[in-house]
């Protein structure tokens, strides 16, 4: 996609996503959404998470992308609008689903609610094997609870299930580690395209902030301890961003690994920067501040929080003995 | 000398460069070759120099008018991506030359033209002279003078921090022809072999001579050796930054690589580091999906401008996690073992990354002023 192609289609994503109403998919046809994925889907992908995470969009993309993701690995066309459920620890290898041959156990979250009979995917700890997909029918024997937690406005749902064996189908088998893999690899660029937008709009809105606060006759944006805090967090989310379009582009799960670490540390720290350029108008209720440090937290947190995954990429590093580099010239 | 094929891709230049790395005798010498000292390491790192364009390696990528032997530019930022995969370390003439040639191809092609082939073959070295005790990050305030004489110019005055200096036989050099300000300056090729100049090394903390003072007492200067035109040595040495920032950090992301590398190939590195060793490797890729559209844009002849900070603070954040990932995953080693003298040099270097080539704080000002708009202080 070249510029002016992209620049259009952040402006439409925008309209749609300020909009409310529908499950974003609709919303999305209306935009002609699947000849812009046949044309470039991770470009496109990039986009709307980026725009979501701008304009604090509510609207669930991530759950359709899992969902879809682990439609396409197994080749199961009914699940591509299925529910996913989370692990409770939102981390994709400390899962909470557990079957003890006659009862499946889940204690999870999900993006949104499951229309009853509609089916919902379950990764289920599979021991040694890793990790088994189990598919049931929404709405039996389950509890589906609203999430308040740091962010509210995000609507995720914890669920809690106890499934007999009767009602559930195994899927995938001997795929269905690189189906929820996959999954995870997706989701986690994703995240990360969506908190390197919530961090470029945390800057920029803190630069145009600091340069109509005045005090000391100047505005505060002219001294060099504000200019530095803005400018250092400016660098980190350029370079987080080039990692997640790497990953975008290339599917790899170490590169989304890499790039959910980088976006969600970036995110972070523009935040603790942008927070210390408001000084106390930004801990107001009424400013927008705390909603965005609110989802930056809770997207961190989904498929990995940054300071888990760094020590992760480094125990992997280390039992590997290698260090791969991330994309050619 | 053998003749190369045409690449079709930076990716197949590497393919084939590696091929014959691992095939070369003469090139057994430079792999895994850790320097006694300073200039130890630059004479040997000469022979490699030699192989690498007697074989035409390192001719690639240039333009055939001044030596090279033409093509996408992005090979030679293969080459050195090459080299540090096969544990080569990079001859300090490589890292000048990346940065100065550009300017000269488009600011003075004679002299491209006639000096490429030396400097690429290591039968020459070049230092950039630009600092001076009085003006480091207010480089506009530097206050060498140049002087018409005859056919040219005489300088006076004295530079500081130019990098291996002390084994350059020639400096590019900026000096004041005109009045104060930006606007006075002009960028030169100054023979360091002539009376009038005098060049000492200067220990830097890792007990290596880095860099060098250089006293000028009357140096001549002929009319032929200006880079650009008199009075425009500010303009140019802005056009080099684009280099020096830009596609320094591509080499240094290489570097970074091949040293996590190393770590953790001893068996000494502590899985009790992992966090550092993450988050270090993580700036490390960041630092080199920057620097490859950086290195992309400037093959393609885009000029860029004050974005190229980005490059600088993301290098920085790299050089600086990357060594303290490497100190921690070492342990005691790292303080004790007399084995690792070199390592541990490199380690203190590193020190220097938000110093070097303009500060972090000249950075973030030009970033936060230039890329995101703010106000200028009064």
């Amino acid at each position: 996609m070249d510029g002016d192609t992209l620049e259009m289609l952040r402006a439409s994503l925008e309209h749609v996503l300020s909009q409310d109403g529908g499950p974003l998919s609709e919303r999305l046809g209306a935009l002609g959404w699947d000849e812009v994925l046949a044309d470039d889907a991770p470009a496109a992908l990039q986009v709307l998470f980026e725009t979501k995470g701008r304009t604090l969009s509510t609207a669930d993309a991530i759950g359709p992308l899992l969902s879809g993701s682990i439609a396409a690995t197994l080749g199961s066309p009914e699940l591509t609008a299925a529910t996913v459920v989370l692990p409770a620890s939102l981390h994709p290898e400390r899962l909470s689903a557990r079957f003890d041959g006659e009862r499946l156990m889940v204690a999870g979250v999900v993006t949104s609610r499951p229309v009853s009979g509609e089916p919902v995917v379950l990764p289920v700890d599979g021991g040694l094997e890793g990790v088994s997909l189990a598919v049931t029918p929404a709405g039996l024997d389950w509890s589906v609870r609203p999430v308040e937690g740091i962010d509210p406005s995000l609507g995720l749902l914890r669920v809690d299930a106890d499934v007999v064996a009767a009602n559930v189908t195994w899927t995938g088998a001997g795929k269905a580690v690189g189906a929820w893999q996959g999954a995870a690899t997706q989701g986690r660029w994703a995240l990360a395209a969506e908190l390197v937008g919530i961090a470029n709009h945390v800057i920029l809105r803190a630069v145009a902030y600091a340069g109509e606060r005045i005090q000391y006759g100047r505005p505060i944006g002219s001294f060099q301890a504000v200019q530095h805090r803005l400018a250092g967090a400016y660098a980190s989310v350029i370079g987080a961003s080039d990692v997640v379009a790497e990953a975008a582009v290339s599917a790899s799960p170490w590169a989304a690994l890499v790039a959910k670490a980088l976006a969600g540390r970036a995110a972070e720290t523009a935040c603790t920067q942008a927070q210390q350029t408001y000084g106390a108008i930004g801990f107001t209720w009424e400013h927008e501040f705390h909603r965005y440090l609110r989802r930056t937290y809770v997207l961190d947190r989904l498929l990995g929080d940054w300071r888990t995954l760094e020590r992760e990429i480094g125990l992997q590093l280390h039992a590997t003995g290698d260090v791969p580099r991330i994309g050619s010239l | 000398m053998t003749v190369l094929p045409s690449f079709d891709s930076p990716a197949a230049y590497a393919e084939s460069l590696s091929t014959f790395i691992d095939a070369d005798v003469r090139l057994r010498a430079f792999r895994h070759y850790r320097p006694a000292d300073l200039e130890s390491g630059a004479t040997h790192l000469r022979g490699l120099q030699q192989v690498l364009f007697d074989e035409g390696w390192a001719r690639l990528g240039w333009p055939e008018r001044c030596g090279g032997l033409g093509g996408d530019p992005r090979v030679r930022a293969a080459m050195f991506e090459t080299l540090w995969e096969h544990d080569i370390l990079i001859p300090e003439s490589y890292n000048t030359l990346e940065i100065l040639v550009p300017v000269l191809l488009v600011h003075a092609p004679h002299l491209a033209d006639r000096f490429l082939p030396s400097l690429l073959r290591g039968d020459e070295a070049w230092a950039q002279a630009f600092s001076e005790p009085d003006a480091g990050s207010d480089l506009a305030s530097l206050r060498t003078r140049m002087d018409p004489d005859g056919d040219g110019w005489r300088l006076t005055g004295q530079k500081v921090w130019s990098t291996y200096g002390h084994l350059a036989q020639r400096s590019v050099l900026l000096a004041r022809s005109g009045g104060p300000g930006h606007r006075g300056l002009t960028m030169v090729l100054l023979d360091l072999d002539q009376p009038g100049v005098e060049v000492r090394p200067i220990r830097a903390e890792d007990g290596e001579n880095h860099f060098s003072e250089i006293f000028l007492d009357g140096a001549f200067v002929p009319r032929d050796r200006i880079i650009g035109g008199l009075g425009d040595g500010w303009a140019v040495a802005m056009y080099m930054l684009q280099w020096e920032r830009g596609a320094w950090g591509w080499l240094q992301q290489g570097r970074f690589h091949n040293r996590l590398a190393r770590t953790l190939e001893s068996d000494r590195a502590d899985p009790g580091a992992a966090a550092a060793l993450g988050h270090a490797y993580a700036a490390t890729c960041a630092l080199r999906l920057h620097t490859r559209a950086t290195v992309g844009r400037l093959a393609k002849e885009e000029t860029l401008g004050p974005e190229v900070s980005i490059d600088k603070l993301l290098l920085i954040d790299a050089e600086l996690a990357v060594w303290d990932a490497i100190r921690s995953s070492l342990g005691a080693d790292f303080e004790l073992d007399d084995d690792l003298r070199w390592l541990r040099g490199e380690f203190l270097f590193s020190r220097a990354a938000p110093i070097y080539g303009g500060s972090q704080e000249i950075q973030r000002t030009l970033v936060a002023q230039r890329v995101l708009g703010m106000p200028r202080e009064k």
